[in-house]
């Protein structure tokens, strides 16, 4: 048996297949390493806030029901004794989900979402349930009830990244507090945070994992994603969550990537070899890496489809407006006080208040939108123009994955604002095809540089497939940098 | 002279195990918020998954109403503020309703149906919808209590065209629509339990006038007879006011049926210039009939509906159409009138036995069945045919089947109702009663015809109605002229 010094060393760094061999060959209890991650919660969190509610009761008491039946050599599942961390706007049975809003402060559901109930049911169990955006809405959390929650910004000691800087989930597993997160990704916030953290991030296809019990801000944009420390792990996460169970892909990972055709857009590369060398020279040698697998690498055109950032936005509010309209403080969540009385003579009142006190300047500004887009002759005309965007960038993808298997592109992280990046996760938001994210180097600072490989519509298994190949090659898996950072910040 | 144009928004509860878009129960009358889950009850996250036996209900119901079905429909959103709507929207069809362009033959009273003339009234749409949760407003406190129990029930809407050109015309196209429903299993069309409602359109224009007349909402009628009333009540309003030159005061609005008064009123609390912020559900894919497994709903059989069975009972059994007509006026009880012949009884008698008798005990409907059977009904007009009791004495059996649900036979025997048909016996009464009768019976060989009359009811009183009377009158006769 290792020493228990040892594991509370490790215990942050370690991928779900490292502690799953420590749990069968009992080189440590799950009790004892749920409680290593829950204490190093306590000691980092504070500065972090990356999470919103920790679940210390429950998980002990889940990793102690376990530990029971892995003495009596039972099965305890896939991901038996795994620390699980959720984005608190997807629904936990019986545990807070706040999706960061006032709306929500205390709301706790009765019900699992449909990716959290498959995970449980195959062992994991839920740390914790980290920040987000207010309703995943936004860049910052700046303005929002869950001031908390922009803190995180800290573990890259103030730089700002591109997409969703703000994805609590990304930052806790960064800070080593569970191995394996289950998040949203919008605008490319399951796939730019992984990259900005340096962890694997899937996005997978929308349509792949059911987004049941994912509290929605888009509804169409909106898809359940994944992070984890390697590929293989967020592999073996997808395998359970995903809708279609015909075949495995773990057992695919090792395949390689002879053969395939990765294209690349050139006007992406091109505008990156402008602005940051560093990663120019890091997607380059991916490149060459894939090549000497095998693969056929080769520049392609995929412009930036126009007007796509406005069309995004208008889809996104609409939808928006209309699924944040259940918050009017009368069947649950926040409720503004009101004397009784006053408030059963005026319900518009109560609902306006409630609704004026909850939500945050963010959230206000999509919605105003959202019902701008709506009950507006011009807004109805935005809406049309914005789907006829959607279908434009939906066949521009198609027809590109008509030459190419997989396309290969870089992750912008360390710009100020908007970036190039943002854009291509906007596109591929709007086509619902799959990404990945996978760490291919450091900066000369010594963060992580992160690469971003898509494919078509279910092809989850060729790009984890390729994601695979290049971190084999690479051997970056045993250096993981930002975790001890944060140890650092304390 | 005025002319009315009146239109009707029927919403009709389809009669589903489960929710349109969830697994609770439809159950009516279950404990408030008894049959409620994440989904209808519009927790965060919950997401619709479209109940397919609705669409098939829908699919029938267009199909009796000669509507196209639409190959591909969707859903929409129709957005507002209420508490009894828990995601502040209802997930409805907006754009591209599952069945357009119906319609449906109503009978002209004037006209019989064998000349062949009806008139045909357009219906404009039929949708797919769920319906809010109850809001009960009880009278002892000030509170306003919410059951989903309702929240999610599926329902169509019906649009008819504004072609119904009086209060009884609306009336008579609900009443064969709710046969056809009702024919077809799609709903249970119980108005008193709200899985019929109906809201009218009426306006009133001065004949020849090309100005459309302004349109007037009525709501709040909780039966067939509270709508044609209201109806009237509005029709009469209008006409007053353009008689009296205060035309301008017909305003569009939302009027209440107020049924204690009789009376239509404006509704306090407007709800016009409500925008519904329409918007394509992005939560349910559209409904695709163009796959081979949904192909079948658009080819599955109809019963026979109402109409054509009216005009069966016309032609096959030789009925007028006025017994047609309320024979088939539901379902149980045209199969019951066939089943009731199909024992050997002719149709003119079981039609008039249970229009004049049995219709008195027993309001037909799919779930209550008579309290009679067929079998015994057939059983009790053949005793009469057979003439072993008289019509008088069946209908008190026929009263006593109903209360205790006993077969005819046993109520006869044990009530001694057989009919004395023996000649011996009557003769032997006959000779009776002319023995105690003599007087009588000399006014009547002296010519005075009409004491006929009074010595058969004597005979009739001495043997207690039991006596077959063709019999008695037959003897009596031959006795007085002998």
């Amino acid at each position: 048996m290792k020493s228990q010094n040892m594991m509370s060393n490790n215990v942050g760094e370690m991928t779900i297949s490292e502690l799953a061999e420590g749990y069968r060959y009992r080189h440590f209890s799950i009790r004892e390493t749920v409680r290593h991650y829950l204490e190093r919660i306590a000691k980092l969190d504070e500065g972090l806030g990356t999470f919103i509610t920790v679940c210390k009761e429950t998980a002990l008491r889940e990793a102690e029901k376990l530990d029971e039946g892995l003495s009596r050599g039972g099965d305890i599942g896939l991901l038996g004794g795994i620390p699980l961390v959720v984005a608190d706007n997807i629904c936990t049975r019986g545990i807070r989900t706040t999706c960061a809003s006032r709306a929500l402060e205390d709301f706790v559901p009765s019900y699992d979402a449909a990716a959290v109930e498959r995970l449980k049911a195959a062992g994991a169990l839920i740390i914790g349930k980290t920040g987000l955006n207010e309703f995943a809405i936004g860049a910052s959390t700046e303005g929002t009830a869950h001031q908390a929650a922009c803190f995180f910004g800290n573990l890259r000691k103030g730089s700002r990244a591109n997409g969703d800087l703000t994805c609590g989930s990304a930052a806790a597993l960064a800070a080593g507090f569970a191995p394996l997160a289950l998040s949203s990704g919008t605008r490319g916030a399951v796939t730019l945070s992984a990259a900005f953290y340096g962890l694997v991030g899937l996005k997978p296809t929308c349509g792949a994992v059911s987004r049941y019990g994912l509290i929605p801000f888009t509804s169409t944009l909106d898809q359940i994603g994944l992070m984890a420390r390697d590929t293989r792990d967020c592999a073996l996460a997808f395998q359970i969550i995903r809708n279609n169970v015909n075949t495995s892909d773990t057992e695919e990972l090792s395949k390689g990537v002879e053969g395939l055709r990765i294209g690349i857009p050139k006007e992406l590369t091109e505008c990156i070899r402008e602005q940051n060398q560093e990663l120019a020279a890091a997607i380059h040698k991916a490149i060459r890496i894939y090549e000497r697998l095998g693969a056929e690498v080769g520049e392609m055109s995929l412009p930036p489809a126009d007007g796509c950032l406005s069309a995004y936005e208008i889809i996104a509010s609409a939808e928006a407006g209309s699924n944040l309209a259940r918050y009017d403080g009368m069947h649950y969540g926040y409720c503004s006080d009101m004397p009784p009385d006053e408030a059963e003579h005026n319900l518009n009142e109560m609902i306006i208040r409630s609704r004026t006190e909850s939500f945050g300047m963010e959230v206000k500004r999509c919605i105003i939108l959202g019902t701008y887009v709506l009950s507006t002759e011009h807004g109805a005309a935005c809406l049309r123009k914005a789907v006829q965007v959607r279908r434009r960038v939906q066949n521009a993808w198609k027809e590109a994955f008509r030459h190419c298997d997989l396309m290969l592109l870089p992750v912008l992280s360390d710009s100020n604002g908007f970036s190039v990046t943002d854009g291509y996760a906007m596109m591929m938001d709007m086509a619902g095809i799959p990404a990945v994210t996978v760490p291919c180097g450091f900066s000369s600072s010594a963060l992580p540089i992160g690469l971003q490989l898509a494919a078509d519509h279910y092809k989850e298994g060729r790009l984890l497939r390729a994601a695979y190949s290049l971190e084999q090659e690479l051997a970056l898996t045993g250096f993981r940098p930002v975790w001890k950072e944060a140890d650092r910040f304390v | 002279m005025f002319e009315t144009i009146i239109g009707l928004e029927i919403h009709v509860e389809l009669k589903t195990r489960t929710k349109l878009f969830c697994g609770c129960s439809t159950g009516f009358g279950d404990p408030p918020n008894h049959n409620i889950c994440p989904v209808c009850a519009g927790m965060p996250g919950a997401l619709p998954a479209l109940n397919e036996e609705a669409v098939r209900l829908a699919i029938r119901a267009g199909r009796a109403l000669s509507c196209r079905i639409n190959p591909v429909s969707s859903f929409d959103r129709k957005s507002y503020f209420y508490p009894d709507l828990p995601k502040s929207y209802q997930i409805t069809q907006h754009q591209i309703p599952i069945c357009e362009g119906g319609y449906l033959d109503l009978e002209d009273p004037d006209n019989s149906p064998e000349k062949g003339l009806y008139r045909r009234i357009a219906i404009e749409r039929i949708h797919l919808e769920e319906d809010a949760a109850k809001l009960i407003h009880p009278e002892d406190r000030p509170v306003t209590l919410v059951d989903y129990n309702r929240a999610g029930i599926p329902l169509i809407e019906i649009v008819t065209r504004p072609e119904l050109t009086s209060p009884e015309d609306a009336a008579a196209f609900l009443k064969e629509l709710k046969a056809i429903l009702e024919y077809l299993g799609v709903s249970d069309c119980r108005m008193e339990q709200g899985s019929l409602r109906c809201d009218v359109n009426i306006s009133v224009r001065k004949t020849g006038s090309r100005k459309p007349g302004t349109k007037v909402e009525i709501k709040n009628m909780n039966s067939f007879r509270e709508i044609q009333k209201a109806l009237e009540y509005e029709q009469e309003r209008q006409k007053k006011l353009f008689l009296s030159n205060r035309s301008h005061e017909i305003i569009s609005e939302t009027r209440m049926w107020d049924s204690r008064q009789g009376i239509t009123k404006p509704m306090r609390f407007k709800d016009e210039g409500r925008h519904y912020r329409f918007f394509p559900e992005p939560d349910l894919p559209p409904i695709d009939l163009r796959s081979s497994r949904t192909l079948s709903w658009l080819e599955e059989n109809l019963p026979e509906l109402p109409g054509q069975k009216r005009e069966r009972f016309v032609k096959q059994y030789g009925l007028s159409s006025y017994e047609a007509g309320i024979l088939t006026g539901s379902r149980a009880l045209a199969d019951y009138f066939e089943e009731v012949t199909a024992y050997g009884v002719r149709p003119g008698d079981a039609s008039n036995w249970i229009i004049t008798e049995l219709l008195r005990l027993w309001k037909p409907s799919e779930d209550r069945g008579s309290p009679v059977r067929s079998r015994s009904l057939a059983q009790l007009i053949r005793l009469i045919d057979e003439g072993r009791i008289s019509r008088n004495a069946a209908k008190e059996v026929l009263n006593d089947m109903h209360a205790a649900g006993r077969e005819p036979m046993d109520i006869i025997m044990q009530k001694n109702l057989i009919q004395v048909s023996g000649q011996d016996e009557i003769a032997e009464l006959v000779e009776a009663v002319m023995a105690d009768n003599t007087d009588a019976v000399q006014e009547y060989k002296a010519g005075k015809s009409k004491v006929f009359g009074f010595l058969m009811g004597q005979i009739m009183k001495a043997g207690r109605g039991r006596v077959n009377p063709n019999i008695a009158g037959k003897i009596l006769e031959e006795r007085l002229k002998g």
